[in-house]
């Protein structure tokens, strides 16, 4: 076990803690549904900080509740038990309002199916989140600032020439790419990934992940990324083995490289 | 702002979108035309149940009520009275022949009808009366204003007259000058008579051979009371065939009826019932345009309504003189807004004069020309009602398409309200899409429908003429409706009133869909495929 996973504490310090909180930490959480008189634990009392700028992979079997994890990250799925700070503040704790706002603000979602809207065009879809942020009489003074901000994210991600296309006349890594735009272009401080290149073929998978490396490390962006996919796994600055609702296992950059070098020739 | 682009993206993406429309539209323009028409139809009648009348009416029962002349002075005195004046109304029986020109010359036909007494001048200060004769009458030379109608029988109707005695075809196209020398010719006065003159002479040829002696007396009868409405002109689609008007100015009309005494009794004169008969000139018409009115009513002087219904001054077996009698007061109010207080001050007016006195009238009733006429108004108004409650379904049946529409597209786009809510939309912004979507659709499809049904009331008559053209038979036949062209009255109250019901409509009616699309689950809206 790394120090990844901290032990549930609840007691408040005396002194204050001169180092900033995590980023993101789970304390003892816990994701249950209810499925007729039986109890499906998805997530059993996990433990867990995400430091800032760092770079996770989550990994496990499908249903061992990666995704519900995400979901939870993302403020999109409220946990059974447990907290979730945020910056050191409980999520739990605050209003619906808060959550919205900080999904708005700052956090940035890259899905398995892309999920972009079919009626706006690629521009539109990257400017959504800007569009949700501001009110009718407001979007008319920002407008020419949103929308030059998302044509150059749209050229950072190479489809400065597809920006009036409708999202289905696009191709599956073209549509993921406008998707890590959309999740880029209000500068969050932490990107979800849930299995963004589950959907694609080998070569644009990892283009699109190349892409979303890319952009982590320049703009120190915090990306916690779901996937089946091996390859990635030496990228990564943490990853999380999840297995049952546990963290089985928890690994850094460094010890991954030494399993590398055993395994290797 | 996205919750408006979406709005807009989902209602230019969809076909059931202008189904919704155009239901909001018929709806509201059918609303629209209805509400005009029967509004219409209401004016009208109140116009002309009211020009016929008055604001206020004291009435008795039909032996009449003496001391008439003066209730009217004592009532004149009240600050909301701007005139009063008595009205006998007699039940009679119209003797009608028609004119020798017209091609049932000859012909007599009795009606029953109402002999309506009045002192013209009076009776046109309280009512329409002015404005209801079809002849037009002089313009008074001082205020420019037309002259109250009279039953003068003028040189113009004694022409008509001696035109109607002369059975020859040829003498319905002679001009009033050939006319006039056809009468010196053929009682061979001399050349030199003035044309004034000739016509007094003409007045006197009249009286001596025609009339026993009698000057005539002058009649308004209502135009439907002389007119005749041949099968084959009626079943003919012409709305420009007018009926026949069987007896013209100048013509005659004997009116019978039986007196009654102040008793109530039938005036039997001895023994017999004897009816009292009296000949009448007609010297103009009156057209309300309410039939009831046109097709009963007649008109004639005060004093020769009191002499025909014997209800002058009347000896009594005491050896007393019975007081003269009239069946109405009517009264015009200066604000009709206090016709109940002015009402309740009358009956106390009526209350002090001559208390005690043996012959005053003790069932007077006081009405305002509504209640009186509240039977055939009430009506009215209740199909007025019934349509804007049916139709107003219309607009519900609207609502229930646009709320199927959006419930229809939420469960499509369960996954992109997923997506915006991950991407940080809150309830109420999703919920504004389809709130917006119905807002819109029902305000398009109001004002459209709105435009669409004033456009169709103002060429009513000719949607109406063309339909009957394409049905063969009149849609809108007068005789039976009351009035010679559809009545209309576009009241902006009303139309605003339905613009923003149907708006309200539509928005509630998409409010369930708005309240499920926002109670979505973020993660079970993006699962849902």
């Amino acid at each position: 076990m790394s120090n990844n996973a901290r032990p549930s504490s609840d007691q408040t310090p005396l002194i204050a803690d001169p180092t900033p909180p995590p980023l993101l930490e789970a304390v003892d959480l816990t994701r249950s549904y209810r499925m007729g008189t039986q109890d499906i634990h998805v997530i059993r009392g996990l433990n867990l900080c995400i430091e800032r700028g760092s770079f996770t992979i989550i990994v496990g079997h499908s249903g061992c509740g990666k995704s519900t994890l995400l979901h939870m990250f993302g403020l999109l799925e409220r946990p059974s038990s447990g907290k979730l700070l945020l910056d050191g503040v409980n999520a739990q704790a605050q209003s619906g309002r808060w959550r919205e706002q900080v999904r708005n603000r700052r956090m940035g979602f890259v899905f398995q199916f892309f999920h972009l809207l079919p009626e706006l065009t690629v521009l539109g879809n990257v400017m959504l989140p800007e569009m949700i942020r501001y009110g009718p009489l407001r979007w008319w003074s920002v407008r020419g600032d949103v929308r030059r901000r998302a044509m150059e994210t749209l050229e950072r991600v190479g489809l400065g020439d597809r920006m009036k296309f409708p999202p289905n006349r696009l191709s599956g890594g073209e549509r993921q790419r406008v998707a890590i735009a959309r999740s880029l272009v209000y500068d969050p401080e932490i990107i979800f990934a849930d299995e963004p290149t589950g959907n694609l073929d080998t070569d644009s998978g990892w283009q699109v992940f190349e892409m979303l490396r890319g952009f982590a490390a320049e703009d120190r962006k915090t990306v916690v990324m779901v996937t089946h996919d091996n390859r990635f796994l030496p990228e990564a600055e943490v990853i999380l083995h999840l297995a049952g609702g546990r963290i089985v296992d928890a690994e850094t950059a460094r010890e991954i490289e030494q399993t590398h070098e055993k395994k290797g020739p | 702002m996205y919750s408006i682009i979406l709005c807009l993206q989902y209602l230019l993406r969809r076909r059931l979108t202008i189904l919704s429309t155009i239901g909001v539209l018929l709806g509201v323009g059918t609303l629209v035309v209805t509400l005009a028409v029967m509004s219409g139809f209401l004016k009208e009648i109140r116009k002309a149940s009211r020009g016929g009348l008055s604001d206020v009416i004291i009435e008795s029962d039909i032996a009449g009520f003496p001391y008439y002349d003066e209730l009217a002075d004592e009532i004149r005195k009240h600050p909301n009275v701007v005139d009063a004046t008595p009205v006998v109304q007699l039940f009679g029986l119209a003797r009608i022949s028609a004119d020798p020109h017209t091609r049932y010359a000859g012909a007599v036909t009795s009606r029953v009808s109402v002999i309506i007494g009045v002192r013209p001048d009076e009776f046109a200060r309280v009512s329409q009366f002015t404005d209801f004769v079809t002849t037009p009458t002089d313009t008074s030379p001082e205020t420019g204003q037309p002259l109250p109608p009279d039953f003068e029988v003028d040189d113009e109707v004694v022409l008509r007259m001696y035109r109607r005695l002369q059975p020859y075809l040829l003498v319905s196209r002679m001009s009033d000058d050939e006319l006039l020398m056809l009468f010196r010719s053929s009682l061979r006065l001399s050349d030199d008579l003035e044309r004034d003159a000739l016509i007094d002479r003409m007045r006197q040829w009249i009286e001596e051979e025609h009339l026993g002696g009698d000057s005539p007396v002058g009649c308004i009868p209502g135009i439907e009371l002389v007119s005749y409405d041949p099968p084959e002109v009626s079943q003919q689609v012409d709305p420009n065939s007018e009926k026949l008007l069987l007896a013209d100015i100048g013509s005659e009309i004997v009116l019978t009826t039986l007196p009654i005494t102040s008793s109530g009794d039938l005036d039997t004169m001895g023994r017999n019932v004897s009816p009292q008969m009296g000949a009448y000139t007609i010297v103009n018409h009156f057209k309300s345009r309410l039939y009831e009115f046109d097709q009963k009513n007649i008109y004639i002087p005060f004093t020769e309504a009191q002499r025909l219904g014997r209800l002058g001054e009347t000896p009594t077996e005491l050896g007393t003189m019975a007081p003269a009698r009239a069946s109405q007061l009517l009264i015009r109010l200066k604000d009709y807004g206090q016709a109940r207080e002015s009402i309740s001050e009358f009956r106390q007016i009526y209350a002090q004069l001559r208390p005690g006195d043996p012959y005053k009238h003790r069932f007077l009733t006081f009405s305002t020309w509504e209640e009186k006429q509240a039977m055939i108004l009430g009506v009215v108004q209740m199909q007025r009602n019934l349509m804007i409650i049916l139709l107003g379904l219309i607009i519900l049946v609207a609502g229930f398409l646009i709320g199927a529409t959006l419930s229809m597209i939420v469960k499509e786009k369960t996954r992109d309200i997923g997506i915006m809510k991950s991407l940080g939309a809150s309830d109420t912004g999703v919920a504004g899409i389809f709130l917006l979507y119905g807002f819109i659709i029902g305000a398009v499809g109001s004002v459209l429908g709105l435009v669409a049904g004033l456009v169709f009331v103002a060429r009513i008559d000719r949607i109406a003429d063309f339909l009957s053209s394409l049905l063969g038979y009149p849609v809108f036949p007068p005789q039976a409706y009351g009035f010679d062209r559809i009545p209309r009255d576009v009241d902006p109250v009303a139309n605003a009133t339905v613009v923003i019901g149907a708006i309200l409509v539509a928005v509630c009616c998409s409010a369930v869909a708005a309240w499920r699309a926002s109670r979505m689950q973020p993660v079970e809206a993006l699962r849902y495929e």
